[in-house]
C-alpha cells in the first residue's frame, strides 16, 4: 500500500468517526428533549455542566 | 464558635444505634431553605463538586452523591432543591415534596432526612423543619453556619433544640468541614428512630374541622403523620399537586375542611402559618439568644451603597465594566502564549508528517480549527473567576435586587433574574432554573428570552472580532474601547431580553408582575477552594466541548472543505490554487448557494458557512473560520486567525471582507441568534415536551433568528448609510 493510500485510508476513518460522533450527539440531544423533567440537562457531553 | 460546643449531640441525647438498615445502601435526602449552605454541605459530605453560590435558587433539580460512614457502610445523599416550605407551589418545590413522600419516579423514599437550617435565620428555617418532622421519616437537623451566627451575636443551644424538635440537632460549618463526622454519625444512628411527628397542638375546633380531611388522605395511602402535614398545607394552597392526584374525593374534602375551619372563626389559609409560627416563636425564645442587637454590621454598611437607588445601579455598571475590560487586558498576554503554543504545535506536526491529506487534516483541520477556539480559554477563566467572586461574596443577590425594579417594569417576576443570570454562563442550566418560578406564564416568558443573554460560547466570537477590528483606545481614562464593546454586547442581549419579555407579557403570555421576596445573604469573603472549583469546572467544560463536539465538527468541516479535489492548471500560483480548491469543495459550493441570503448583511460565503455550521454550537463559527482559512491558505506558517480575517479580500472587488462595521454586525447577529442544539432540546422539555414543547422551541428559534437577521441588516446598512465602513 502506498503512503498516499494509507493517508487517505486514515483520513477516511477519522472523518467517519467524527461523523458518527456528531450524529450520535445530535440523536442524544433529541432524546434529552423528549426525556421527563426529572432528567438531567441537555445530555451527555453537551458542555453545559448538566 | 466551636462546633462541639455549639451543638454536637451529647452522649445523653444521642439516639441509640440503629438496629437495622436492610444491609444495603442508606438513602439520605438533604432539604433546606435556599442559601443555607445545603449544596456546600452536600459537596463536603460526598466530595462532589455540585455548584454552590451565595444566593438562593442555585440547586433546581435533585443531585445524588455518596459517602461511607464511620463503619464503612455506603450512604447515598440526595441534594434536593432549596425550598422555604413544602407547599409545592413551584416545580422545584414539587420535586422536593414528591421525593420526601416517596412518590418521585425512580427514587427510593429516603431512610433519613437531613434538614439543613441556617442558624442565623432559625425562625424561618424551622417552618420547613417542622413540616418535614411530620412526614414520618427519621430526621436530623444540620444547624449550619453557626460561625456566622455567632459573629452576628446569635447563639443557638443545640441540645435544647434537640429536645424541642424531638430530632437530633448537629451544629455544622459546611464551608470549613466542621461537624461533618458528627452529622454522619447522627445520620447513621437516626435510622429506625421513631419519627418526631407534630410538635404543636391545633386549636380543638380547628383539629376537629381538619380531621375528615386527614382521614381522606390516610385512605389515599398517606401515613397519619404525613396526612396531618398535608391537610394543613392543602388549606393554604390553590392547587392540590400532582403527588396527591391519586387520592379520591380529595378536592371535595379540602373544600369541606376549609368551610368547617372558617365556620369555627379561623382563617383557613393562614391556619398552618399561624399554628407553626406560634410554636416556632416559643422554640426560638427557649433555644436561641441574641447577644447584641441594633449595631450596624459590615453588610449593612456595604448595602447602604450597593442597594442605594442611585449608587447601587451605578456601582453595578462600573463593576461590570471593570470585569469586561479585564477580560481583554488580563487575557491578552495569556492568549498570545496559547496562540504561540498552537502555532508551534502546527509547525512541528507539519514538519513531521509528509505533505498530503493527513497533514492537512491535522494542521489545518484539527489544530487550525480547535486551536482557534482553545486560545479563548484565558477569557473564559477570567470571566468565570469574576462571576464566582460576585456570586460567592453575595453581591449577585444584590444585583438581583437592583434588577428587580427593571424586571417588574417589563412584567417579569423578580425570580426570573437568577435564571437570566445563569444564562451568562450557559442557557441550559438557566432554562432549568426557571423551575423556581411559580407562575407558568412568567416561567415561559423567562425561558423564551433567556438565550438572549450572552453565554460563554459567544465569548470566542466576540473576542475574536473585537480583538481584530476594535482598536484598544482608552475610554474615560480608565476603560478601553475593546472592553466597552464587549460590555455593550452583553448589555444589548440583556436589554433586548427585557424588552422581548415585556412584549411577550403584553401579548402571548399576558399577566401582571408579581413582587419578589428574596433573601439577601450577608457578604462573605469567597472561599479560594470554591472559586477554584467553579472556575476549574467551567474551564474543563470548555475543554471537553472543544475536544468532543467542536473537534468532530471541525473534522467534518475540513472534509467538506477538502473534497472533491480540484486540479489546478499547471503554473497556477499556490494561493490561487488553494482558493480554487476551496471554491470547488462541497463546503465552497454550499457556501456559494447560501451566499445570496447573507450578502445583504455584508458577509461573504465563508461567513455564511460559519453561521450555518454554528447552528450546532456557537463556538463552531470560530473553528469553521480557522479550518476554512487553514485549508484555503497556501502559507506553511499558521498566522493568527484574526490576522487572516484582516487580510481577507472579496474575490471580485479586492476590498476587505471584514470591516469594523461587518464585525459589529456579525457580533450583533450572534447576540440574538439561537445557535445551540442543547438549549433547544432543554427548551422543548421544559416547555411541556412533545409537540407543545417543539412548538415553543420552534417559535423561539424563529423569532430569535428574525431578530438576529434584522438587527445585523440594520447595523450594516444603517452604518453604510451613515458613512461607516
Amino acid at each position: 500500500m502506498s503512503g498516499e493510500m494509507l493517508q487517505t485510508l486514515l483520513v477516511g476513518l477519522v472523518v467517519l468517526a467524527a461523523l458518527f460522533y456528531v450524529g450520535r450527539r445530535a440523536w442524544r440531544t433529541v432524546l434529552a428533549g423528549r426525556a421527563s423533567r426529572d432528567g438531567g440537562g441537555c445530555g451527555d457531553d453537551c458542555g453545559c455542566g448538566h | 464558635m466551636d462546633v462541639a460546643e455549639a451543638g454536637a449531640i451529647p452522649a445523653t441525647h444521642a439516639p441509640s444505634p440503629a438496629p437495622v438498615r436492610g444491609g444495603g445502601l442508606l438513602h439520605v435526602a438533604l432539604v433546606g431553605n435556599p442559601n443555607t449552605g445545603k449544596s456546600t454541605l452536600f459537596n463536603a459530605l460526598t466530595g462532589m463538586r455540585q455548584r454552590v453560590g451565595n444566593y438562593s435558587g442555585v440547586t433546581v433539580e435533585r443531585v445524588e452523591g455518596r459517602y461511607r460512614d464511620a463503619d464503612g457502610h455506603p450512604v447515598s445523599v440526595l441534594d434536593l432543591p432549596g425550598t422555604y416550605s413544602l407547599s409545592a407551589s413551584s416545580p422545584d418545590e414539587e420535586i422536593a415534596l414528591s421525593v420526601l413522600l416517596g412518590r418521585a419516579q425512580g427514587v427510593a423514599r429516603p431512610d433519613v432526612v437531613v434538614v439543613v437550617a441556617d442558624a442565623q435565620n432559625l425562625e424561618r428555617n424551622l417552618f420547613l423543619a417542622s413540616q418535614v418532622l411530620e412526614l414520618g421519616l427519621p430526621t436530623v437537623i444540620a444547624l449550619n453556619q453557626v460561625d456566622a451566627a455567632l459573629a452576628a451575636g446569635i447563639r443557638v443551644d443545640a441540645i435544647e433544640l434537640t429536645l424541642e424538635l424531638g430530632a437530633p440537632v448537629v451544629a455544622t460549618v459546611a464551608t470549613k468541614g466542621e461537624g461533618l463526622e458528627l452529622l454522619k454519625r447522627a445520620v447513621a444512628k437516626a435510622v429506625g428512630l421513631p419519627p418526631a411527628g407534630r410538635r404543636f397542638e391545633l386549636e380543638p375546633e380547628a383539629a376537629r374541622a381538619v380531621a375528615p380531611l386527614e382521614a381522606c388522605l390516610v385512605r389515599g395511602g398517606l401515613n397519619p403523620d404525613a396526612a396531618g402535614m398535608e391537610a394543613l398545607r392543602l388549606l393554604a394552597v390553590t392547587q392540590i399537586g400532582p403527588h396527591l392526584a391519586h387520592v379520591e374525593g380529595l378536592a371535595a374534602a379540602v373544600e369541606a375542611a376549609r368551610a368547617a375551619v372558617e365556620a369555627a372563626g379561623i382563617t383557613a389559609r393562614s391556619l398552618e402559618a399561624e399554628a407553626r409560627y406560634g410554636w416556632i416563636a416559643g422554640v426560638v425564645e427557649r433555644t436561641a439568644t441574641q447577644t447584641h442587637t441594633g449595631k450596624k454590621t459590615l453588610t449593612d454598611r456595604i448595602d447602604a451603597v450597593a442597594l442605594h437607588r442611585v449608587w447601587g445601579p451605578l456601582l453595578f455598571i462600573v463593576l461590570m465594566a471593570l470585569v469586561f475590560q479585564s477580560i481583554f487586558s488580563w487575557a491578552a498576554p495569556l492568549m498570545d502564549r496559547v496562540e504561540a503554543l498552537f502555532n508551534a504545535l502546527g509547525g512541528a506536526v507539519g514538519s513531521i508528517l509528509p505533505p498530503g491529506d493527513l497533514r492537512s487534516l491535522v494542521v489545518d483541520g484539527v489544530i487550525g480549527g480547535v486551536g482557534s477556539v482553545l486560545v479563548f480559554l484565558p477569557q473564559i477563566v477570567i470571566l468565570f473567576l469574576f462571576i464566582g467572586i460576585l456570586e460567592d461574596t453575595g453581591y449577585m443577590a444584590r444585583a438581583a435586587f437592583i434588577m428587580d425594579r427593571f424586571m417588574r417594569s417589563v412584567g417579569l417576576h423578580g425570580r426570573s433574574f437568577i435564571p437570566l443570570l445563569s444564562g451568562y454562563a450557559c442557557a441550559v442550566p438557566g432554562v432549568m432554573s426557571t423551575r423556581t418560578i411559580e407562575a407558568p406564564k412568567d416561567r415561559l416568558a423567562t425561558i423564551m428570552v433567556l438565550p438572549l443573554m450572552s453565554c460563554s460560547a459567544r465569548i470566542p466570537i466576540y473576542t475574536l472580532l473585537i480583538g481584530a477590528f476594535i482598536p484598544p483606545v482608552a475610554v474615560a481614562g480608565i476603560f478601553n474601547l475593546q472592553g466597552m464593546t464587549l460590555l455593550a454586547m452583553y448589555l444589548l442581549g440583556t436589554l433586548t431580553a427585557l424588552a422581548m419579555a415585556a412584549v411577550f407579557k403584553k401579548t402571548l403570555l399576558k399577566g401582571r408582575a408579581r413582587p419578589m421576596i428574596m433573601e439577601l445573604p450577608p457578604y462573605r469573603i469567597p472561599s479560594p477552594r470554591s472559586l477554584a472549583m467553579s472556575v476549574g469546572h467551567r474551564a474543563s467544560l470548555f475543554l471537553r466541548r472543544a475536544g468532543t463536539v467542536i473537534l468532530s465538527l471541525t473534522i467534518v468541516l475540513w472534509a467538506l472543505a477538502t473534497y472533491p479535489k480540484s486540479h489546478a492548471a499547471p503554473g497556477t500560483p499556490p494561493a490561487a490554487a488553494q482558493e480554487e480548491q476551496l471554491a470547488h469543495s462541497l463546503l465552497g459550493r454550499m457556501g456559494h448557494a447560501i451566499e445570496p441570503a447573507v450578502r445583504p448583511l455584508g458577509y461573504d460565503w465563508k461567513i455564511g458557512v460559519g453561521i450555518v455550521s454554528s447552528f450546532a454550537a456557537r463556538e463552531v463559527f470560530v473553528a469553521t473560520m480557522g479550518t476554512i482559512y487553514g485549508v484555503g491558505s497556501a502559507d506553511e506558517t499558521t498566522p493568527a486567525l484574526r490576522d487572516r480575517l484582516k487580510a481577507e479580500r472579496h474575490e471580485r472587488t479586492g476590498l476587505p471582507v471584514y470591516t469594523p462595521l461587518v464585525a459589529v454586525g456579525l457580533m450583533v447577529f450572534y447576540v440574538y441568534a439561537m445557535m445551540c442544539m442543547s438549549t433547544m432540546a432543554v427548551v422543548v422539555r421544559e416547555t411541556g415536551g412533545g409537540r407543545k414543547g417543539m412548538a415553543w422551541a420552534g417559535f423561539q428559534f424563529a423569532y430569535m433568528l428574525a431578530l438576529a437577521y434584522g438587527a445585523a441588516f440594520l447595523v450594516y446598512r444603517g452604518g453604510l448609510a451613515l458613512g461607516f465602513h
